[in-house]
């Protein structure tokens, strides 16, 4: 096994001026792919390179620093790095394996149990698979990883539930209106707030906007940024004849949203079920709204509860997954154990009889 | 093959199914997985089968006894199952359907044998009449699990108390949609059900079908308002509810005021 190296940084190890430095971007890694592939001693490397970690892993002969080689990459590469090099945190042998499970779970990010890693991970894999750097033991390792990370999304809730407001309220309106393909947004407010809330839900699907605001320059802006429609504020109510969902984020010192205002277009859309995201503090939606049948408010509280309550279920579910990482983890052992058994069998026996 | 082979081949068969699901929605996999639901489809097609043995036996159609009665509406959730489709079958009422499939078959072992609807003069009318009714009922009694699912559904977004397990239960408008598509069967069936009442040796039972059509306009209007936006999901989860209990009360308090179960609406 110490033929699996590792050598890395990450979001734990080092800050974000330090990690630029040895980040690569995705044409770097194909080069220094390559480059690796031609050295002597190397039978497969692959390289995962994120906003959060820088990591290079290898199957390489214990005899080659794997550090000193990374600097001479870096060289190739023409990156002024060779200090940085130094703190890269050194992996061997069963940590490898243990860390790589971990990376792909989930259990390393900065939010634990975000997947967007997984998909991060399988494309490192697939571009050192493209050039041919996986050999049989990197391929094991890190379908291995995949599987693994499989397991514990599936039974346990490490990547269950959104852990910020704006991801809450997506699965909220996930569970009233299942696809949020054919709903339609209300957006009041042109800020930042809205607008990630927004494209949380464009990124799920998302096709009507109509975005509002004091300043209709703003709205346009906004609405032209996310691929949306804008209205003057004078003429929201009558976009909620036709909305699903309404987002209230607005710095407004009274409620935008109000009953007594709305009770005619209320009547008029029936009773489809409205949900009311308020992000806005002072609120901006008459919390009276939610006594109506079919109407669901969630105010920026009820939402951050929520994110808050999912964070410590991840965190709650943290030993279950890492005694399935173990378990994959043996199991991978064991299985480079018997082929290494079976390839020095194979040698002290000679070449095999015909 | 017996009977009794097919039927307890059947029973093994759903109870496979039951486990497998069961043993899934320990890893939150509601999707059945391709073994599982073959072993589901090919209970479907024992409990088919031993119903027709069932009906060859008895000379009419096999809904004769209680414990008929029984085996009879749970191949009607399970005919269910496989056609309302993915939204019913990939939640947890769609696993818990194998289970209670299971359940009843069971428990019409445990029915000793005798009573149930009179053994009259055979006629193709009263069995289609009989199992029409039947089928109308395993439908809209699907519709109101699927409504009691929606309430509790929107009890826990309306009050924010989001258990880990609300995570499993499908949207509100999915639950909804598959509510409202139960009961239009359901109601289609039952119009069925009551016209063919009518072409009864006897004529139909003037009660009974006096209440079950008050039942059919009930639902009708319900279904009306529905479509119209006029009434809330969560009314129409609540009323298909309610309307189903009306109607299995009604029915057991004629059947009771009559001595017997009688052949149905």
């Amino acid at each position: 096994m110490r033929e699996l190296v590792c050598l890395g940084i990450s979001h734990h190890d080092a800050h974000v001026s330090v990690r630029e430095r040895l980040a690569l971007s995705p044409g770097e890694v194909e080069r220094a792919l390559v480059w690796l592939r031609e050295r002597n001693g190397i039978s497969g490397t692959a390289i995962l390179s994120t906003c959060n970690r820088a990591e290079f892993y290898a199957v390489a002969d214990p005899a080659i620093d794997f550090r000193q080689l990374l600097g001479e990459l870096f060289e190739f590469l023409k990156r002024p790095s060779p200090h940085e090099i130094g703190q890269l945190r050194s992996l061997v042998g069963r940590e490898v394996v243990e860390h790589l499970f971990r990376v792909a779970s989930g259990l390393e990010s900065m939010v634990i149990g975000e997947t967007e890693i997984l998909g991060q991970m399988k494309q490192a894999y697939g571009e050192a698979h493209r050039l041919g750097t996986v050999s049989k033991v990197l391929h094991r390792l890190f379908q291995s990883a995949f599987r693994a990370a499989k397991e514990v999304r599936h039974k346990t809730e490490v990547t269950r539930g959104g852990v910020s407001v704006a991801a809450v309220a997506v699965e909220l309106a996930e569970k009233i209106f299942g696809s949020l393909g054919e709903c339609r947004v209300v957006l009041i407010g042109a800020g930042d707030t809205g607008e990630k809330t927004a494209r949380a839900m464009f990124s799920r699907g998302l096709q009507g906007l109509v975005v509002t605001n004091r300043t209709f320059e703003r709205a346009v802006e906004l609405a032209d940024r996310l691929g949306g429609a804008a209205v003057p504020l004078s003429e929201w109510r009558w976009e909620l004849l036709f909305a699903d969902i309404v987002v209230a984020a607005t710095a407004a010192e009274q409620a935008v949203v109000r009953e007594d205002e709305l009770g005619e277009v209320l009547k008029r859309r029936g009773r489809r079920s409205l949900f009311l995201i308020d992000l806005s503090v002072p609120r901006g939606i008459d919390p009276g709204l939610a006594r109506h049948d079919g109407v669901y408010l969630y105010n920026v509280d009820d939402l951050q509860g929520i994110a808050d309550q999912h964070l410590a279920d991840r965190q709650g579910a943290i030993t279950t997954a890492e005694a399935i990482l173990e378990r994959h983890a043996n199991e991978f052992v064991s299985w480079r154990e018997a082929e290494r058994r079976r390839s020095e069998g194979g040698m002290a026996g000679g070449p095999p009889r015909e | 093959m017996s009977g009794g082979v097919v039927y307890w081949g059947c029973a093994v068969a759903y109870a496979a199914a039951a486990a497998m699901g069961l043993y899934r929605m320990r890893s939150r996999l509601f999707r059945p997985g391709v073994v599982q639901f073959a072993a589901f489809v090919g209970a479907l097609g024992l409990h088919t089968w031993y119903l027709m043995i069932r009906g060859r036996e008895v000379g009419r159609c096999p809904v004769t006894t209680y414990g008929d009665i029984m085996v009879f509406v749970a191949w009607s959730l399970a005919v269910a199952y496989v056609l309302v489709g993915p939204v019913y079958r990939f939640t947890i009422p769609g696993v818990l359907t194998a289970p209670m499939v299971v359940l009843l078959l069971l428990v019409s072992l445990a029915i000793p044998p005798g009573g149930g609807p009179s053994k009259g003069e055979i006629s193709a009318a009263v069995e289609f009449h009989a199992s029409s009714s039947l089928l109308a009922y395993g439908a809209l009694g699907l519709a109101c699990v699927t409504g009691l699912f929606y309430l509790i559904h929107d009890h826990c977004i309306r009050t924010k108390r989001l258990q880990a397990w609300f995570e499993n239960l499908p949207p509100l408008h999915d639950l909804a949609r598959v509510n409202r598509d139960l009961m239009l069967y359901g109601l289609g069936l039952m119009t069925v059900g009551i016209a063919s009442g009518f072409f009864t040796p006897g004529g139909p039972n003037h009660a009974k079908t006096a209440c079950f059509f008050v039942m059919w306009v009930l639902y009708a209007a319900l279904l009306a308002a529905s479509a119209a936006n006029r009434i809330s999901g969560r009314r129409t989860a609540l009323l298909s509810s309610l309307l189903f209990a009306a109607m299995i009360l009604s029915f057991w308090t004629l059947s009771f005021a009559r001595g017997g179960m009688g052949h149905g609406p």
